[in-house]
């Protein structure tokens, strides 16, 4: 595992209400360079909500999120510009073409026109969409604006990316390409952050794992740490469902047979 | 375990599917009501109260008013009996064809547009039944608002000329039946239109030109000129209003048929009704019947069509809007802009807005030019700079219209993409700036267009004109920066649709009103010293307008720019959901 001590993304006592409900509650961990961290969690469990306060989107009801050391608050500017997000849906820009999304991002992070038009072409290659980039967005299948999105989100070579639910609604050739892509983008020192409910991507692509539980982090470690303090479990699926559910898995089970 | 096939499932009726998908909007709409605020419900039950004292005070009036009518048929040469004999036929007509156009728009939105057509494709529901829940209730609102205006009316005519009972529920169902008749063919239409068209674009064409449409009509009567009831006129009126029912017309016949059912001529009015629920009862049914075949192929052929219809884009058109700021705004800035202006120009239900003022500035320089040419005086106000003043208040009433809708929707106009500038590292500052420029280009460029032409046409030099531009200019940045400090505080980010994108709760009706004493401080300001000067004849006009525009641009520089310094902070906050 590529890592330094370098923590890129940080959570320190991160908690967000909405009214009485507690979103999430006192969140703790970090992400390091060179790392990618998997957030696992059930519907619900708070982890679109976290990620969305990591990257500036939400306003944190107590603590504080770092990344590359700016508090996103205090300092969100520095903060945003090494940040790249992806979110669980992609809603872009209907009537902008793919390039022109990707022109605009460029021109939002002030990179320099050369570099953008540079970077554009080769994102635009790799995702496949060469052919689609001047095609509006609103032409595009689920799966391709999920690839501008994560194409848009790497335009400034981001040394910390936050993903959530990256997977979804990619052929399995496109979900293979991104988790490619993440592991050479982590393996040249970036921070990446993802959640996904794939529990057999968690398993196969990420150094380390959190699991969260209605709002609260239950368990944070490689998987080799988290099987250590399991009951035997072996898969990352059994330990998973030991921690967030098995007793209603079991129920599930009753009711299908 | 489960075992496929264990419980075979009988395929429900049509009838009992329909029911089914009915009562589900009915529970949700139910359920609206229960979860409502206190106060939404209390405003939901006045509001119900206040339909049902228009429709009363409707029936009343129309009763009244043919009542009166019908006694001058008696003491004049006017004979009103073939209008009111007509009337209903009329209603029919309009009944009909207003269905039709609002029904187009409403089904195409339903049927092709919703969100739950893969669960109902899905769900063992006939599809006849999906497309008759989705019609009846895309028609409802439409219809239900035609009947608030017509049956007054034809109640109000058979209470006048004392009809028999039957004429009432008569009324009722021949009114349905037609409906229904036009819901359908509009229904093939839009079934039609969508194997060509792709929906989404259908929507935004149908968009642009309902607001044109709307906008022409409600200004109608200013083109035409008053409506002169008297004598010669009126009998031309009658033989005007009695040639959009012509006997040959079907209308005619069902409109015939409910009079003669009402005056007791039962054969030809059984007859004549009975042959209209027939026709339009035919009509329906046959939709219903191609429904099957038509909707669920249509539906289906998007479904797999849907990414071969793409519209590719020029590629120029932004970087050379980009590239023309360059020298002096900041690249972030620039590029909103450049982004705004072609979503703006790309979505054609974005250019109503635009031709809005427009068409209002076109009537009111018809209006205030016929105005000049007839005998009245505009003014007893002895004025010499009357005409300078009544542009610039034109000017601005135009403008007005424009920025309002610009401004107050900016920010919600992001709607749900707006993660991408919030996970940007952009200054709040350019965020803002870039809104107003957004906001202000297109207006200063609309309005002082008009100012143009209305100086060409009445004859205003250069110089006042330049005055008239810099006075209006100056009010719409003021108006801008109130408007946008409206925007930032409380827009709406979960719309799509450009026309129902705005602020949210009572904020609209603030920002209005904010914006309507803005410009009439505005033009105390500006007009004040001038007018003074002129009035009380101390000074030269120069000095005055002069005074005027020295405290004017203070007022409204500080009004552009304070509200938006005041909430750089608020930025932060916009889509966030409250704690």
């Amino acid at each position: 595992m590529p890592t330094n001590n370098a923590a890129l993304i940080e959570a320190v006592h991160l908690g967000k209400n909405y009214g009485q409900k507690v979103a999430v509650e006192d969140a703790n961990f970090q992400v390091h360079a060179g790392e990618i961290f998997g957030f696992l969690g059930p519907n619900g469990a708070g982890k679109t909500t976290t990620l969305k306060m990591l990257v500036g989107l939400l306003k944190p009801s107590t603590g504080t999120a770092r990344i590359a050391g700016f508090d996103i608050q205090s300092q969100p500017l520095q903060a945003k510009a090494v940040c790249g997000y992806v979110p669980d849906e992609p809603n872009l820009y209907a009537k902008l073409s793919g390039r022109e999304l990707l022109r605009f991002v460029g021109d939002l992070y002030q990179l320099d026109p050369a570099q953008v038009v540079r970077r554009t072409d080769e994102l635009l290659r790799l995702f496949e969409l060469t052919s689609a980039r001047d095609d509006m967005i609103e032409s595009y299948s689920h799966g391709m604006q999920q690839k501008i999105s994560l194409a848009a989100a790497l335009l400034h070579d981001p040394s910390v990316l936050i993903l959530d639910e990256p997977t979804v609604g990619l052929d399995p050739k496109s979900a293979r390409l991104i988790k490619d892509i993440l592991r050479q983008i982590a393996e040249r020192g970036a921070a990446i952050m993802l959640s996904t409910h794939i529990l057999e991507i968690a398993e196969r692509m990420c150094d380390r794992i959190a699991i969260i539980h209605r709002g609260k982090l239950i368990a944070i470690g490689t998987l080799d740490e988290l099987r250590s303090h399991g009951k035997g479990e072996i898969s990352l699926e059994d330990i998973f469902l030991e921690l967030t559910g098995g007793a209603e898995y079991a129920e599930i089970s009753e009711v299908l047979k | 375990m489960i075992r496929a096939g264990a419980r075979p499932l009988s395929s429900p009726g049509l009838w009992h599917s329909v029911w089914i998908l009915l009562r589900m909007r009915l529970l949700l709409t139910w359920s609206n009501f229960r979860r409502a605020k206190p106060y939404q419900k209390i405003f939901q039950v006045i509001f119900l109260l206040f339909i049902v004292a228009v429709a009363t005070g409707g029936f009343v009036f129309s009763q009244m008013l043919i009542r009166y009518l019908l006694s001058l048929t008696a003491t004049t040469e006017i004979d009103l009996t073939r209008l009111f004999n007509a009337l209903p036929g009329l209603v029919l007509a309009l009944a009909f064809f207003f269905n039709l156009l609002t029904n187009f728009g409403g089904l195409l939105q339903a049927l092709y547009l919703s969100r739950d057509m893969d669960f109902l494709v899905a769900a063992p529901l006939p599809m006849r039944a999906v497309f008759l829940s989705k019609l009846i209730l895309a028609i409802l609102p439409g219809f239900g608002l035609f009947c608030l205006a017509a049956l007054p009316m034809l109640f109000g005519l058979g209470s006048a000329s004392t009809y028999h009972p039957l004429y009432y529920p008569l009324v009722v169902i021949v009114l349905t039946f037609v409906a229904l008749g036009a819901a359908g063919l509009a229904g093939v239409l839009v079934m039609a239109v969508v194997r060509v068209i792709p929906p989404r674009r259908v929507a935004e064409v149908l968009g642009f030109v309902g607001a044109v449409l709307s906008i022409l009509i409600s200004q109608s009567g200013n083109l035409l000129g008053t409506f002169d009831l008297r004598g010669d006129r009126l009998t031309g009126a009658i033989n005007q209003i009695n040639s959009f029912s012509p006997a040959w017309s079907p209308f005619s016949w069902a409109g015939r048929g409910l009079v003669d059912i009402g005056s007791g001529a039962w054969l030809s009015g059984a007859g004549l009704t009975l042959l209209t629920i027939l026709v339009t009862g035919a009509l329906f049914a046959l939709t219903l019947a191609s429904a099957e075949q038509l909707y669920y192929t249509g539906w289906a052929g998007l479904r797999t069509a849907s990414h071969k219809a793409k519209t590719r884009v020029k590629r120029v058109s932004r970087e050379r809007i980009v590239r023309r700021g360059r020298p002096l705004l900041a690249t972030p800035l620039r590029s909103i802009i450049a982004k705004d202006f072609l979503l703006l120009r790309r979505d054609l239900r974005n250019l109503s807005q635009l031709i809005t003022p427009l068409i209002f500035g076109f009537v009111l320089v018809f209006s205030s030019l016929r105005s000049e040419s007839s005998d009245q005086p505009l003014s007893t106000l002895s004025i010499q700079d009357l005409p300078v003043y009544t542009n610039i208040a034109f000017t601005l009433f135009v403008g007005w219209m424009l920025l309002f809708n610009l401004a107050t929707t900016a920010v919600a106009r992001e709607g749900k993409n707006y993660w991408l500038l919030n996970a940007a590292p952009l200054r709040p500052a350019h965020l803002l700036w870039a809104k107003f420029i957004v906001a202000l280009l297109p207006t200063l460029a609309v309005s002082w267009l008009f100012a143009g032409i209305t100086a060409a046409l009445r004859s205003i030099d250069l110089l006042d004109l330049g005055y008239v531009l810099l006075v209006t200019g100056l009010s719409f940045a003021g108006l801008n920066g109130i408007l946008l400090a409206f925007s930032v505080v409380g827009s709406n980010m979960d719309a799509q649709d450009p026309r129902k994108i705005g602020l949210r709760g009572g904020l609209g009706c603030l920002s209005m009103v904010a914006s309507l004493v803005y410009l009439a401080i505005g033009l105390a300001l500006f007009l004040g010293p001038p007018v003074l000067v002129e009035l009380l004849k101390t000074g030269s006009l120069e000095m005055g307008r002069l005074i005027g525009i020295i405290i004017g641009l203070i007022f409204t520089l500080l009004s552009a720019v304070l509200p938006l310094l005041a909430l750089r902070q608020r930025v932060a906050m916009i889509g966030q959901p409250k704690d």
